[in-house]
């Protein structure tokens, strides 16, 4: 196949009925290169990814394959491949005629099939001699995910497609078979697109992160990127800035900008955000950060809140505590310890300087980290 | 003290006493006892009463005569034989097989690309399309088959195969439709796109994955609906005016409901004949398909 | 290094308006099915109609003429009117009597049957043998002299042998034994398909079998249940070959069918028989509509109060 030194994808859109599932993504891709698209089920990262496929139609936009669009061409003449997330394995053909099966569609000697097929199955390592003749349902979750991405790579695909590839794995496998992705990615050197909902996955995967949401990219960078700098708060949310302290805005203070809470305490922190140039003082902000960022043993930072510890639990590396702040019963943050704290009683924390993030305000939707809060509390009520 | 090894001394032998007691207490007021009982005495008295049923045809299509006696006095074979100076059974049963396959074939062919548009596709109008293939099963057969035979005999197609088969066609594709469907949305779309994604075309998909395993709902659908067309009666008596086409069950209607001129054993002769016939069949189907699905279920929503 | 892509900014934000498509697909895969319907299905109803609109003349030729003479002939005729009648006293009994008897024998079975297999194969043999045949064994095996009379006589539970052919009861005996198996199987696997554990929740809640039974199970099952009433009576009420066979066709169960038949067939009268088959068919409908409306009304009422329940 023709390799892929650059694929555009233009303004894609796809409907279902009148609902917008994928509205004007755009994104470059150059040859070689792991881009994930990452987002919560139903923001449109697997219909982006069937559009580029193939298997479904574009209600509106171009994909440029090296300067030609491709966006009417049927999914089987495009040349890429794909990984689906419970494998669609062919039940009735046995692992040697599920891999040669897209073989079969080239005219080429069986004797050179047969070659190609061992390399296919030795690159996932799974053994032919062993497992050739063996039906999909006789495999292992394990074997039958490094199955049905043998039956992609022996056509080398110019571009691979994951879709969810890990979902039906346990947590050993998974682990595992990233790392296999991993390598098959550096060893073929093959231009992939992957999409989970998996954050963990994705910054450990690509080379860049495509961040998605109602069907639109809200970012695109890469892991370090998307993982520091989280340019809005949805992302930010994303990537387990669990923390949302409301805050006004006093002023600039050199690089960071000075806050207060509700209560009157002044946090340093710093802004992500594209529109953060215009901030006036007294504008209100939410204040972000994760809880390994705030930590009961950080000492002599200026960054200090305090309040009683609610909730201990532990997180394997650290404890996590629910904490609330003095004076502000409906406040409650995650706070990590490295020893165990004792409930009702007092605590200081300090937030390591530069992981405080700055966002416009937006009422709390009682969605994602405010939920993990709140069912603590109810937990804890009841 | 003493309460305790009074207690001691009681407790085992009440515990044994109320276990022993217990097993057949709880056996007899088990949730599943009392509805076992009932389900199987009714079940079956249904069921012994069916096979004395059939048994009777098959002893009396033996029978020299046979009055008021538990079996007939004396056994012969020749009414077996007889039954050739009323009908050609060559015909007869060469006439059932051509229409019972000839219609169940049409069907499938038929009926399997509409299946796929209603396993697969989700438009609008996809509550009409069903609505309006479901209707002849919904409609007695003797309501469309009286026009309908009259529309056929029209057209010069009373009383050829030809005819006859159309008309069983009616009844027989939406019955195949019904079970092809689920069998259909059983094979994951992801395989089919999981094919195309490998290189091959639809026609290549529709062969090579979709047909294979969508290969046992072909046959059990195909299997149920040879039984039901030779059983099917009113459509094929409408249409079939000729001898020549005749089926066997039009044949045994025609013997049964003029008894008075041929002796009951005769008639029994031409039962047995049509009942090994469907038998033969039934138990090759029972092979392949679970009893229920002679059944038809339609969904409940 | 990573190679860094970029989202560029929105740049076509004309969305050009997609023309509707045409489902090519969709159309070309139904049509034959649908080409069957209409040809030897709804045409034959038109031409019924249009058919049913003529009568003949003296020598039995269609006369050009339309009116609705055959519908009149028809409500005019007392004896044709009696057949309306005998036709619901043939099909309606047996089909409330399959569905009642159906219900509590599923219930206690919902968790399987042993040798369900077998059981459901032997059950199964009289709709695969078809009416015909069971009707011409019923002229034997419950005839006065047959198995079934010898038996009863045997025990002494009847001195003199029943009448069970030849009339209302025979063909009542033909509807049950074709109609039972079918209406059982569809209710029992309606029954198979409720959840054990909205039962388990019922009784963890407190209630007791018979509460159990009338709050969750039947209510959950009565559109099932509805549904096996409307095919099952659908069969009974065009009963013909075993009206002809196991009944009296010319007195008590002289039901519609054969009336359509004779008109049609033997006084070669096809206008006049089409009308009354049509007439037939029009009632048949109003009891399904009828049966499926208070279905739908149920399911909705039962739906409310779980709404206010919550």
């Amino acid at each position: 196949m023709q390799a892929i030194e650059t694929l555009e994808i233009r303004g894609m859109c796809r409907d279902f009925g009148t609902t917008a599932a994928l509205q004007n993504f755009s994104l470059d891709i150059r040859g070689g290169t792991f881009v994930t698209l990452l987002g919560p089920s139903g923001c449109g990262k697997s219909t982006a990814l069937n559009c580029l496929a193939g298997l479904l139609e574009l209600t509106d936009g171009e994909i440029i394959l090296n300067g030609k669009p491709i966006q009417d061409t049927p999914p089987e003449k495009r040349g890429f491949g794909m990984v689906f997330q419970n494998y669609a394995l062919f039940p009735h053909l046995n692992v040697i005629s599920n891999v040669s099966y897209g073989l079969d569609n080239k005219p080429m000697p069986r004797s050179e099939r047969d070659l190609r097929v061992r390399w296919a199955l030795d690159l996932v390592h799974l053994d032919m001699d062993e497992f050739g003749r063996r039906f999909p349902g006789q495999l292992s979750g394990g074997q039958q995910q490094r199955l049905a991405i043998a039956r992609t790579i022996v056509l080398e695909p110019s571009l691979l497609l994951l879709d969810e590839p890990l979902s039906n794995l346990d947590a050993k496998l998974r682990g595992e078979m990233r790392i296999e992705i991993k390598r098959l990615h550096k060893e073929l050197a093959l231009t992939t697109v992957y999409v989970t909902h998996d954050q963990s996955e994705a910054m450990s995967l690509s080379d860049v992160v495509v961040v998605m949401r109602k069907g639109q990219i809200e970012q695109v960078g890469t892991p370090q990127d998307i993982y520091n700098c989280p340019r809005s708060l949805y992302v930010a949310d994303f990537m387990g800035y669990a923390n949302r302290i409301p805050v006004t805005l006093v002023g600039p203070e050199g690089n960071e900008w000075l806050v207060e809470t509700e209560t009157g305490h002044r946090l340093h922190g710093i802004s992500t955000f594209d529109g953060s140039a215009d901030w006036k003082p007294g504008e209100r902000l939410l204040a972000c950060s994760k809880p390994e960022d705030m930590q009961v043993e950080a000492p002599g930072t200026a960054n200090r809140l305090s309040g009683s510890v609610h909730l201990v639990e532990f997180v394997g590396q650290a404890y996590e505590s629910v904490v609330r702040l003095d004076d502000n019963d409906n406040l409650q943050l995650l706070v990590q310890s490295q020893n165990t704290l004792t409930q009702e009683s007092p605590v200081s924390f300090g937030i390591r300087p530069g992981r405080l993030l700055l966002f416009p305000y937006e009422a709390p939707s009682g969605k994602r980290s405010g939920q993990r809060l709140s069912a603590v509390s109810t937990a804890v009520s009841a | 003290m003493a309460s305790q090894t009074i207690t001691s001394g009681v407790t085992p032998t009440l515990t044994t006493r109320s276990k022993r007691q217990g097993a057949w207490w709880r056996f007899l007021t088990r949730d599943t006892f009392w509805g076992s009982l009932l389900f199987y005495a009714v079940i079956g008295f249904f069921v012994i009463n069916i096979v004395a049923l059939v048994a009777t045809v098959v002893i009396d299509s033996f029978a020299f005569s046979w009055f008021k006696t538990i079996l007939p006095t004396q056994f012969v074979t020749h009414w077996y034989p007889d039954l050739s100076q009323d009908h050609d059974m060559g015909q007869l049963l060469l006439n059932t097989f051509v229409v019972a396959l000839g219609a169940t074939g049409i069907a499938l062919l038929i009926g399997f690309p509409a299946a796929y548009v209603l396993a697969r596709k989700e438009f609008r109008l996809k509550g009409l399309l069903m609505a309006v293939l479901m209707l002849p099963m919904l409609i007695p057969s003797l309501v469309y088959g009286i026009p309908l035979a009259t529309m056929l005999i029209r057209m010069g197609l009373g009383g050829s195969l030809i005819g006859v088969i159309l008309a069983n066609i009616v009844p027989t594709t939406p019955f195949v439709i019904l079970i092809l469907t689920p069998f259909i949305e059983q094979v994951d779309t992801a395989l089919e796109s999981a094919s195309r994604m490998l290189g091959a075309g639809r026609f290549r998909t529709f062969r090579r994955v979709l047909l294979p395993l969508v290969l046992p709902g072909m046959l059990t659908a195909g299997i149920l609906a040879v039984v039901r067309t030779i059983a099917l009666f009113e459509l094929t008596y409408l249409v079939a005016t000729t001898g020549e086409s005749q089926t066997l069950v039009t044949a045994l209607y025609g013997d049964a409901t003029g008894a008075g001129i041929r002796a009951h054993q005769l008639i029994s002769a031409m039962a047995v004949v049509y009942m090994l016939t469907t038998m033969s069949l039934v138990i090759v189907a029972l092979f392949f398909v679970k009893p229920t699905q002679f059944v038809v279920r339609l969904k409940a929503k | 290094m990573a190679t860094l892509s970029q989202a560029l900014p929105v740049t076509a934000p004309k969305r050009r308006i997609a023309p509707p498509r045409i489902p090519w697909e969709i159309i070309l895969f139904s049509l034959p099915a649908l080409a069957i319907v209409f040809g030897l299905f709804i045409m034959p109803f038109i031409y019924g109609l249009d058919l049913s609109t003529h009568t003949l003349d003296s020598k039995g030729a269609i006369q050009d003429g339309r009116s609705l003479d055959n519908y009149t002939t028809f409500f005019n005729d007392q004896s044709q009117i009696d057949t309306i009648v005998m036709t619901f006293q043939v099909a309606l009994p047996v089909t409330l009597f399959n569905v009642v008897l159906s219900l509590p024998l599923a219930y206690a079975m919902r968790r399987g049957i042993r040798f369900e297999r077998f059981i459901t194969a032997l059950l199964i043999l009289p709709i695969t043998l078809g009416t015909v045949l069971v009707a011409q064994a019923m002229l034997i095996y419950f005839g006065r002299q047959g198995w079934f009379n010898q038996t009863l006589q045997a025990i002494g539970l009847i001195h003199d042998p029943l009448r069970l052919v030849h009339n209302w009861l025979g063909v009542e005996i033909a509807l049950f034994i074709q109609g039972f198996p079918f209406v059982f199987l569809m209710i029992l696997g309606y029954m198979s398909g409720i959840s054990p554990d909205l039962e388990k929740a019922s009784k963890m809640l407190g209630a007791g079998r018979w509460r159990t039974f009338w709050s969750v199970i039947f209510p959950l099952m009565l559109p099932g249940v509805a549904i096996a009433f409307c095919l099952n009576f659908v069969a009974n009420f065009t009963v013909f070959p075993s009206a002809m066979l196991v009944g009296e066709p010319n007195a008590l169960t002289r039901v519609m069918s054969i009336a359509a038949y004779r008109a049609a067939y033997e006084q070669q009268n096809t206008p006049y028989g089409t009308a009354i088959a049509l007439i037939m068919g029009g009632i048949e409908f109003l009891v399904v509509a009828l049966v499926l409306y208070l279905r739908s009304r149920m399911a909705r009422s039962a739906s409310l109060g779980a709404g206010k329940g919550a």
